[in-house]
């Protein structure tokens, strides 16, 4: 048997054991079909999570691999002996390793429970199941009589009528004496228990080895460091290699944005078939950890980005898809995890968009890849260093676009402050009861009263010469104090001190900040000329999409700023 | 003593240069053409600062995505190009105190602002200047 269909015996030993586990309801029914089709779903997904942990083991136990691939390579039928080993390792996991040292450490052993096995695989099933870490030595000593297979006792939980009826001894784990006095039994068909549990197909047919290499990949998310360097030294070239199998999860990312195939075709071709890159790749990825770990979260992430970030996200992949040499750029991968470092950057974007932007990433931010982390940082930091100079702007409508956006950029910085403990109260509209936001009354520009909802880091957009200041002030809150919407009004000099009095007594931390001083000139696009807004002197609730719309109507052609204006149509 | 050329004009790896960009970056010959992105109730406002960071914001999605945008600094021009190779002009003219900060641009962002308020889709284009200087 080769060692493709003795992967797929293998998944399929871990698939029964995991969908016999969920204990599936046997009843008749649309119901029970469709709970039993969602258990085979689940056992199909916990199969590719081992034999993905598995084959990281075996990646690192030469000796036990070795061991299946003979036994695979000498039988038509490797199910008995598969469904021990994944028996056994559901059992305890460690035991791989425990086999390697043992086989490592003495070579006679080892030879002796290689030749016991490749003599009869209900042999070498038995062995598999009574091994405790510590009795090898007791379990390929030749028996002067072969044992009678037999079924002695059963996990209660994972049974295998498979292994049972091939008449595979199974026992959970046993100290070394347990083990030497386990005796033979007549075999038994089936357990009760699973005798009642049919297993249906495993949903979506067979399995990859692409597949699970990517649930091996996925796994080394939760690896230390040095299991990731080692996962790295062996076996990553040739077109089966490790590299080979990356380049093929994070292609098949890049096909779900849309990335055309021509593109990601060309870079899983140079990432199987290009060896010195698979081999710089490989080393490059041994000195970043960090950077696997994301990855590794990213191959197994089924979550689909915002719509928002779709078309982004597919310009990164692009991005990498024509540039694979990337993957080996030792400062590419650095800087990628020097931004990452301390958790705070995944925290500092999600933040950003879902403050700034309305886009709530959810926990999506946490799995994506860092390549698509970088992106994101990019496109902030773009609109960091946009908003942070003076410019020029130019618009065919009036509706301000640069202006919201600039005000959504700058809600993060502001928090709306308590009044008297409580930033709502309720109001009877109708027959209902609403909640409103707590305000202040201040004097306005023009002299009449104004309410404020009082602002942590509220701007001081620009002050006029009278002493009038243009103050830009929450609008809407969210139920903690969030800022959703601004607006800006127009205090007189006296309205502006009380309202600095008022949340220096909320023990505000930022209290009233000064809009950098940048100057944003606005063009006309039809003349081309230069048009200035002028020292607003509206109403107390004149927003600044309706100072655009004012200022569109009284388009002029005055050139110079007489205003610190509040950014780009602000 | 060895001349030091460093600072020589390099004619010959300029013209390498832009003829890599140029592989990329070119127009298809008979390109179909859409209709402007100000056009059809759909406005759109160009913001450039000071070191050349710029965005073009639009209120109604655009009708393909962009691979890159071409500023012809001499026919004062913004031409977006779409992957599937369509062309589509800005509707506006970029009018002259634009050409100092647009033509050190390298990249556009391009923000699809909902309603003209909510940003719903963001992503960046990279920006070709062209400027024969007629």
């Amino acid at each position: 048997m080769d060692k493709d269909a003795a992967r797929g015996v293998m998944i399929n030993s871990f698939y029964e054991l995991e969908y016999r586990a969920q204990k599936p309801t046997q009843e008749e029914g649309f119901l029970a079909d469709g709970k039993r089709a969602a258990a085979a779903g689940i056992a199909k997904t916990r199969a590719l999570a081992d034999m993905g942990a598995v084959g990281l083991k075996l990646d690192k136990a030469p000796h036990v691999t070795k061991l299946v691939t003979d036994v695979a390579a000498k039988s038509t039928d490797v199910k008995t002996f598969a469904d021990a080993i994944a028996q056994k390792y559901k059992q305890d996991p460690n035991f791989i390793e425990k086999l390697e040292a043992d086989m490592a450490e003495d070579p006679q052993l080892a030879e002796q429970l290689q030749s016991q096995i490749l003599k009869d695989q209900a042999q070498a099933s038995q062995i598999i199941s009574k091994y405790n870490g510590s009795n090898l030595a007791e379990l390929v000593k030749p028996a002067p009589v072969a044992p009678k297979p037999s079924v002695q006792e059963k996990a209660p939980d994972t049974p295998s009528p498979a292994a049972a009826a091939s008449g595979v001894a199974q026992k959970k784990e046993a100290g070394p004496a347990a083990a030497a006095t386990t005796t033979a039994h007549a075999a038994k068909p089936e357990t009760p228990s699973s005798a009642k549990i049919e297993i249906p197909p495993m949903p979506g047919g067979t399995i990859s080895v692409a597949e699970i290499g990517k649930a091996a990949f996925a796994e080394l998310a939760n690896k230390s460091n040095s299991e990731i360097a080692d996962f790295f030294t062996h076996g990553v070239t040739g077109k089966d290699g490790k590299i080979a199998q990356l380049g093929e999860g994070i292609a098949g990312q890049a096909a779900k944005y849309g990335v055309s195939a021509s593109l990601t075709e060309g870079f899983q071709k140079r990432l199987s078939t290009d060896e010195a890159l698979q081999q710089k790749i490989a080393e490059n990825l041994k000195e970043h950890p960090d950077f696997v770990k994301r990855l590794a979260k990213m191959s197994s992430d089924e979550s689909s980005p915002p719509d928002a970030q779709k078309t982004a996200i597919k310009k990164e992949l692009e991005h990498m898809m024509s540039n694979p040499e990337l993957l080996a750029d030792k400062s590419h991968i650095s800087g990628l995890e020097k931004k990452m470092a301390g958790g705070d950057f995944l925290s500092t974007i999600g933040d950003f968009f879902k403050n700034n932007m309305g886009l709530d990433l959810g926990g999506m931010m946490a799995r994506i890849g860092p390549a698509l982390q970088e992106m994101m940082q990019m496109l902030k930091d773009m609109l960091d260093r946009l908003f942070g100079k003076s410019g020029i702007s130019m618009a065919s409508g009036n509706q301000d676009m640069g202006g919201n956006l600039r005000s959504r950029y700058e809600l993060s910085s502001m928090r709306a402050l308590p009044t008297e403990g409580e930033l709502f109260h309720e109001v009877k509209h109708g027959d209902k009861m609403v909640k409103e936001a707590n305000t202040i009354q201040v004097e306005g520009a023009d002299g009449k009263p104004l309410d404020v909802i009082p602002t942590d880091g509220a701007i001081r957009v620009g002050q006029g010469a009278n002493g009038d200041v243009r103050l830009r002030v929450a609008r809407s809150i969210g139920q903690d104090g969030d800022v959703k919407d601004t607006r800006d009004v127009y205090l007189s000099k006296n309205g502006f001190d009380t309202y600095k009095a008022e949340v220096a007594m909320r023990n505000a931390e930022v209290g009233v900040k000064d809009q950098k001083s940048q100057q944003t000139v606005h063009i006309n696009h039809e003349t081309g000329q230069e048009f200035e807004k002028p020292t607003p002197q509206q109403g107390p609730t004149q927003t600044a999409a309706q100072d655009m719309n004012i200022l569109n109507r009284m388009s002029t052609n005055q050139l110079g700023l007489g205003f610190i204006t509040g950014g780009y149509g602000g | 003593m060895a001349l030091d050329l460093d600072d020589e004009m390099d004619v010959l790896g300029a013209a390498k240069h832009r003829s890599k960009q140029d592989e990329r970056y070119v127009i298809p010959e008979n390109a179909p053409v859409l209709p402007s992105i100000v056009s059809g109730g759909r406005d759109a406002e160009l913001m450039v600062n000071a070191d050349g960071d710029a965005a073009v914001l639009y209120n109604q999605p655009l009708p393909e995505e962009i691979d890159w945008v071409e500023y012809d600094m001499d026919l004062a021009l913004l031409t977006f190009v779409t992957y599937d190779g369509k062309v589509q002009g800005l509707g506006m003219k970029i009018h002259k105190p634009f050409r100092k900060y647009l033509s050190k641009a390298q990249e556009i962002m391009l923000i699809y602002m909902e309603d003209a308020k909510i940003p719903r889709d963001i992503y960046t284009a990279k920006l070709v200047v062209r400027n024969i200087g007629l």
